[in-house]
């Protein structure tokens, strides 16, 4: 039995991902089996599919524990220790990176970088990886055929996605590299969870202390001279991250900002403009 | 006759449903249950689907509209979990009082608060009294066959039956599937011939003022009916049998459990887990099994007492809890194996989507503690 892990953010496609993987497997007369692990169900927050696939019917049905193979979409979830857990020498990661992470990661396998992103947003015009992460899957592992993936995308999705997504899937199995990258490696022991307060109370605001920017893709650029200070981005903001500045000009904490663009959305004088994180 | 497809779980509950040929269908939309419901409504769009689809505005109003339309002798479905469930709670009663024979899927999740979206089985647990006949489905395959089952039993017997499958874990699944034909289906499942309906040409009315002397009479004929509905499910049970041999006979399916000297209890998707831990288990040279219990209600007594006999230690996997006792499960296996020699241990697990791992039921089967006698995981 092969098992996979996709880690990716919410609206970047992972769960589909999993599930195309799945049927590309099923048309190769695999058993397989797809299913997500939904967090909060919140465009940006972390989250986790599985695929497992063999010659026999599936039966079990914990998430999986350690991964042949992982796959992860989005190079800030690298500061999630978890998102290595039971791994070892052999899992082949795969990384959404135009290169190696410049900092120690808790992992001991071998790591593919490629820059999906660029390549995402130039063919699909969306931050959405996951057909790209599956072209370069098929290219490392050879775990599914390239053919098998492109019925899988016509047979699952809506006409008008086929060509964008098939082509950015053939150009990164064409393109991608086919050696690993060599990156600093810091092993460190899993947190366990801490015992909750029985009332389960939290204070007002709490949210505000997650630093969600790391979330983000995408962050807000205010104009200061367009800006009219009436302050609608900051009551449609999900994360309350908006104030005023010393001006009065409204502008987001990026330390919290997901990248959602409602701000810039709901400016009547188009001040904002959503920019492409470097 | 059956058409191997890579299903999710919804998709392939909601088919299997659309199979069924039901009239009219209400719900209201809750994770995870949404899936079912809004593939339906696709179908029903799509035109595949000929019932009537009443997007109702609460779970409450959902099962009255289901309770009204069976009452006039339509076939009828609806799928809820876990507040829905809460919230549907006296129309369950009342639907199961009127011996209407309703089905719904159960996509079993946890009670709040805490709020929690995901899987255990406490919401279909606190409805087992109810009245209704109570399924609960280890695969899709099963699930799907399940629902078939569920109508062709209700119709016969005048008595609703929950199908539960675990929310996630088997909805948010998706896997191979057995789907059965049109025709297979239409094989297995006649056209609903409803008695004593509601009708407008002939008023009548349902679910009346009972004196104390009546109303314990109702009550008796249904407990009756429930405790000897067992040998018409597994008949139905057998006649889908035919059809496809892993859709077993029984109401207990036992896993290596004949010469077993240990043997894990439980119910649900949680037994595919269990049945590679016990293959694990045995290959370190442990004499240890498994039985999946397919229906809480009823309980098949009889089944476990003739099947435990012989098993010395079970080990009850409850994901729910009777809070300050143990899980329902186990207080069932107590009950049915009162007098009987095999020592009954509880454990409740899972509880909110805590997944359950070969590891946790590795260490359940190898550290036996003897002065718990509930053990949270």
């Amino acid at each position: 039995m092969q098992e996979i892990r996709f880690h990716g953010r919410g609206g970047q496609g992972a769960v589909t991902g999993a599930y195309l993987l799945g049927h590309a497997l099923f048309a190769e007369n695999k058993y397989a089996q797809a299913f997500p692990s939904f967090g909060v169900e919140r465009t940006g927050a972390p989250v986790e599919a599985f695929v497992r696939a063999d010659d026999r019917p599936i039966r079990l049905r914990e998430q999986i524990q350690n991964p042949d193979m992982l796959v992860i979409q989005d190079k800030t979830l690298l500061d999630i220790p978890e998102v290595f857990a039971g791994t070892n020498e052999e899992t082949i990661a795969i990384l959404n990176s135009k290169e190696a992470p410049n900092f120690p990661i808790n992992f001991a396998g071998k790591l593919y970088c490629c820059d999906i992103t660029s390549l995402a947003v130039e063919i699909l015009g969306r931050p959405i990886f996951n057909t790209g992460m599956l072209g370069l899957l098929a290219k490392v592992t050879g775990i599914v055929k390239l053919e098998s993936l492109i019925r899988a995308i016509e047979n699952n999705f809506p006409k008008k996605l086929w060509e964008t997504n098939i082509k950015l899937m053939e150009k990164i199995y064409a393109e991608s590299p086919t050696q690993p990258c060599n990156y600093i490696s810091k092993l460190i022991k899993h947190m366990e969870t801490p015992n909750p307060k029985p009332t389960n109370s939290v204070e007002p605001a709490s949210t505000a202390k997650n630093n969600t920017g790391n979330w983000a893709t995408e962050y807000p650029e205010v104009d200061g001279n367009k800006c009219m200070k009436c302050g609608m981005c900051a009551n449609v903001c999900p994360e309350g991250c908006i104030a005023p500045d010393a001006e009065g000009v409204y502008r987001a904490d990026l330390s919290k900002c997901k990248g959602c663009g409602l701000c810039a959305q709901v400016c009547p004088v188009k001040a904002i403009t959503m920019k492409k994180k470097k | 006759m059956f058409k191997k497809k890579f299903l999710e779980g919804s998709q392939a509950i909601a088919e299997a449903v659309a199979l069924c040929r039901p009239e009219v269908i209400s719900a209201y939309p809750i994770t995870p249950q949404t899936h079912i419901v809004e593939e339906l409504a696709n179908l029903k769009a799509n035109g595949k689907l000929k019932a009537e689809y009443m997007y109702a505005e609460s779970e409450f109003a959902a099962a009255s509209i289901v309770l009204g339309a069976s009452a006039t002798g339509s076939r009828t479905y609806t799928a809820t979990t876990s507040q829905g469930l809460l919230l549907m709670t006296e129309v369950v009663f009342n639907i199961a009082g009127m011996r209407l024979p309703v089905v719904m899927t159960v996509a079993n999740r946890s009670i709040g608060a805490p709020l929690n979206i995901w899987n255990d089985t406490q919401d279909t647990v606190t409805v087992r009294d109810a009245g209704w006949i109570s399924l609960f489905a280890e695969n899709l395959d099963e699930a799907v066959l399940m629902h078939v089952a569920a109508y062709k039993v209700a119709e016969k017997l005048n008595l609703p039956v929950i199908v539960n499958v675990d929310g996630f874990i088997l909805t948010h699944m998706a896997e191979v599937v057995n789907m059965p034909t049109q025709e297979t289906v239409d094989k297995i499942l006649p056209k609903r011939e409803a008695q004593d309906t509601l009708d407008s040409a002939n008023p009548r009315s349902l679910g009346t003022y009972a004196l104390p002397a009546h109303y314990h009479l109702f009550r008796e004929q249904m407990h009756s009916d429930l405790v000897n509905s067992q040998k018409e499910i597994k008949k139905i049970f057998a006649e889908i049998n035919k059809f496809n041999p892993d859709f077993t006979t029984n109401l207990t399916e036992e896993y290596l459990a004949k010469d077993a000297e240990m043997a894990f209890v439980t119910v649900g998707s949680l037994m595919g887990t269990v049945r590679e831990t016990v293959d694990e288990l045995r290959g370190d040279g442990m004499k240890i099994g498994a039985i999946k219990i397919k229906s809480l209600r009823p309980f098949p007594d009889e089944e476990i007492r003739k099947i435990c006999a012989k098993i010395p230690r079970l080990l009850i996997l409850d994901k729910n809890i009777s809070l300050g006792t143990e899980g329902i499960l186990a207080t069932e296996m107590r009950r049915a194996l009162y007098g009987s020699d095999s020592r009954i241990e509880a454990f409740t697990l899972g509880l909110g989507g805590k997944d359950i791992t070969r590891k946790d039921l590795r260490e359940i089967a190898e550290n036996q503690s003897d002065d718990k006698n509930v053990n949270f995981r």
